[in-house]
């Protein structure tokens, strides 16, 4: 298993430089946890935030505060790091942190709720109200209503696969969509398709069909 | 840091805590680091615009995590805090609100001190990451998700090749060196990004220019200094 389609530059720029939202961030957060590559490039836009900070002449601090950090620096050690676990306990968990910290738990705790075409999504709750972040389950082989998208929308593969006009997404693929997107995403044979997704509008359906039960299964 | 020979990335904090339990040489003191047998004299001058060593922050970050060395930490405040001043003050922070940050920040620099991994990042980059989730933990008051490096989930770094020397230290300082040389219009989008934590979308509206513009400035100036620090993916 290895990552295909990785977030844009941008994107991880608006991650590493701390503008990005919470919701936003919950999925590319996640998308990091299953991708050393992003990792990296995370680390290398960190480092640059960091020559920034570093170029600055600088502002000396009131005595108040540097004598309210030496005064507040405890002595103990820090606790030791728990041991780094093993790469067989890779399989142990499907949802990565900080996905785990929104949902509670684990895919088989999910509460799903149906939302029509065979499909079910829950809502996680973040702080952040400018976005709607879900967890969608497509049955195996079966399509996604064709849409387009009012906004952004952030997809994270975290189980099966799926396939759109676009190409093909797996586990830690990560599917930036625009507003020009319109795509018929098909869960991939086999395995129920298990994404993560982030929007900031709602959906716009190509049917009519979808677009009436829109009102209703919250999507 | 190459002579820490860490076994692998992911184990680093396991083996600091072996280091130091494996270290049976001098006290770790400032003024002087004995990491394995390898001296490295320190000539940091306080408010100095750069220092000397890439691997010297590292070193009193270290010296802090394994030794609770209270002079490593003076002498890595007396070089960051001034500067998360400024970053601050340049965000647009009061004055009471950039030395309350500061102080937690580096506080935090104090506490966390064992989760810093010298091969996963330079010491001031580790700093900045702590300074930007201090500010949006303190003052913007939400929640920053973050991979945890402790998740069994976690897809581990793939284990370096012999032929991959380059530090985190070192890539960082090159990184630096490669920032300063880039064109000015590229610098200002990162620089705003950073600065003003402008999304790329609102660094557009300010410069006023198209959003593809920012776009193509932002992954031009990253192709630059991925070249420059051989990360050809």
């Amino acid at each position: 298993m290895s990552v295909k389609h990785y977030p844009s530059d941008e994107l991880l720029l608006d991650y590493a430089s701390g503008a990005l939202g919470e919701g936003w961030s919950v999925v590319v957060a996640s998308h990091l946890a299953l991708c050393p590559d992003s990792r990296q490039r995370v680390a290398e836009l960190e480092a640059i935030g960091a020559s920034f900070m570093e170029n600055l002449s600088p502002t000396p601090l009131l005595k108040s505060s540097s004598d309210a950090v030496f005064s507040g620096l405890s002595t103990e050690y820090l606790a030791a790091e728990v041991p780094f676990p093993s790469n067989a306990d890779n399989s142990s968990f499907i949802f990565p942190q900080p996905l785990r910290s929104y949902t509670g738990g684990d895919l088989d705790q999910v509460p799903w709720r149906r939302i029509g075409l065979g499909s079910y999504q829950a809502l996680l709750q973040t702080g952040d109200t400018n976005t709607v972040v879900r967890l969608l389950k497509i049955p195996a082989g079966k399509p996604v209503p064709a849409h387009s998208h009012g906004g952004t929308e952030l997809t994270l593969v975290l189980c099966g696969a799926f396939t759109d006009k676009t190409g093909h997404y797996g586990r830690g693929d990560f599917q930036e969509a625009g507003d020009e997107l319109e795509h018929q995403p098909y869960a991939v044979a086999g395995e129920d398709c298990i994404c993560l997704t982030v929007t900031d509008a709602p959906l716009r359906f190509s049917s009519l069909a979808a677009r009436l039960a829109q009102p209703f299964i919250g999507i | 840091m190459d002579s820490l020979n860490f076994v692998e990335d992911s184990k680093a904090a396991v083996d600091l805590a072996q280091l130091s339990v494996a270290y049976n040489g001098p006290k770790l003191r400032t003024g002087k680091v004995c990491l394995s047998g390898m001296n490295i004299s320190r000539t940091v001058s306080i408010g100095s615009k750069r220092h000397t060593s890439v691997n010297e922050m590292d070193d009193l970050l270290i010296a802090v995590a394994i030794s609770r060395d209270r002079g490593a930490f003076q002498e890595l405040f007396d070089y960051f805090a001034p500067r998360m001043k400024s970053f601050l003050l340049g965000k647009g922070s009061s004055v009471e609100i950039a030395e309350e940050a500061v102080q937690e920040a580096m506080l935090n620099v104090w506490r966390k001190a064992s989760q810093f991994n010298p091969q996963k990042a330079s010491a001031s980059t580790w700093i900045f990451a702590i300074v930007r989730n201090t500010q949006i933990d303190l003052l913007r008051k939400v929640n920053r998700p973050e991979p945890d490096a402790n998740d069994p989930a976690l897809v581990p770094d793939p284990p370096k090749s012999a032929f991959e020397t380059v530090s985190a230290a070192e890539a960082s300082s090159r990184i630096r060196e490669c920032v300063d040389r880039l064109p000015s219009e590229q610098q200002d989008v990162l620089r705003l990004a950073f600065f003003e934590e402008l999304s790329h979308g609102a660094i557009a509206q300010k410069l006023n220019i198209p959003l593809g513009t920012v776009k193509s400035r932002v992954r031009l100036a990253l192709q630059r200094i991925r070249s420059e620090i051989g990360d050809s993916k």
